[in-house]
């Protein structure tokens, strides 16, 4: 190898580095960005009794900020009545697949606690130290990392009285 | 050591330069490889970058002891360079970590690339680079 081709093949390794890592900071500081523009909440959120059943009713939101389309890869949440579990939620079969950039994803979650586990609401109910309904779940979101998608979670609880 | 004793200046000069990029090369790419899931390139061809640094950098001397000084200067240049180039997204006001703990952190990784990627690349290449160059 001359030195004329050792410089070049140094000065070329030298750009393709600094691009290739300047390339691979921008993308960490969008997937924080992104990760930072991704807020979950809970709203709407109703107990109603009836005599052999007990209906949770609340709906997920997930709002982006980011001028990026997330895509949602699945929801999961149990309900709890202090140590009682009462099952886990009965979701919508049909969920919206992704959050639009600067829009707003939206999961109405309708849970009928029957049979056993409404037996152990009540037992949990007829104790003093019951407060609500705990609902604890997750949101699985794939966010973008510039190679592929990073699949994440955001996770939620409420109690719901 | 003698031979060292009788390196010009100009020697000296092509040694410290050519270190000091190679070192900047390799601490970006061992910098870029700590990032795998953002890097756009694959490991393999950041860990190749290095090795063909290691080789233009020896074509480059005209004695092993040249060569091995390069390389013992390119891996302290390339820690240096790795370290600071992953903490400095951690200064801002969007920084995930403490400075510290991300110095700390950084450092570390930048240590152990340097001795377990960068020396042995850079050494092999070099001493290629070194035999292509008599033969050329």
């Amino acid at each position: 190898m001359t030195p004329r081709i050792a410089w070049a093949l140094l000065i070329a390794l030298g750009l393709l580095n600094a691009l290739w890592h300047a390339q691979a900071q921008w993308n960490y500081q969008r997937l924080i960005q992104i990760s930072r523009a991704l807020e979950l909440r809970v709203e709407e959120s109703t107990l109603e009794e009836a005599p052999q059943s007990l209906q949770v009713r609340f709906t997920l939101i997930l709002t982006n900020a980011s001028d990026q389309t997330i895509p949602v890869e699945g929801v999961s949440c149990l309900l709890w009545a202090g140590e009682e579990f009462l099952g886990p939620c009965q979701l919508p079969t049909e969920i919206a697949p992704n959050v639009s950039a600067e829009g707003e994803w939206r999961l109405l979650v309708v849970t009928e606690v029957r049979g056993h586990y409404w037996e152990n609401y009540q037992q949990a109910r007829s104790a003093q130290s019951f407060q609500g309904v705990l609902v604890r779940g997750s949101v699985q979101v794939r966010l973008p990392t510039g190679r592929g998608l990073l699949e994440t979670t955001r996770r939620f609880h409420t109690l719901i009285r | 050591m003698n031979l060292t004793m009788r390196m010009t200046s100009h020697d000296i000069g092509l040694l410290v330069g050519v270190a000091l990029w190679v070192g900047i090369i390799a601490g970006l790419a061992m910098a870029t490889q700590a990032l795998p899931l953002f890097a756009p390139v694959p490991a393999l061809v950041l860990v190749g970058s290095v090795f063909l640094a290691g080789l233009g950098m020896g074509s480059l001397f005209k004695n092993l002891t040249q060569v091995l000084l390069a390389v013992i200067f390119t891996v302290i240049v390339s820690v240096l360079v790795m370290t600071l180039a992953l903490v400095y997204p951690e200064m801002g006001p969007e920084a995930l970590l403490g400075v510290e703990a991300a110095l700390a952190g950084a450092f570390r990784k930048a240590i152990l690339s340097g001795f377990f990627f960068v020396l042995p690349l850079t050494l092999i290449g070099a001493l290629l680079g070194r035999l292509f160059s008599r033969h050329s």
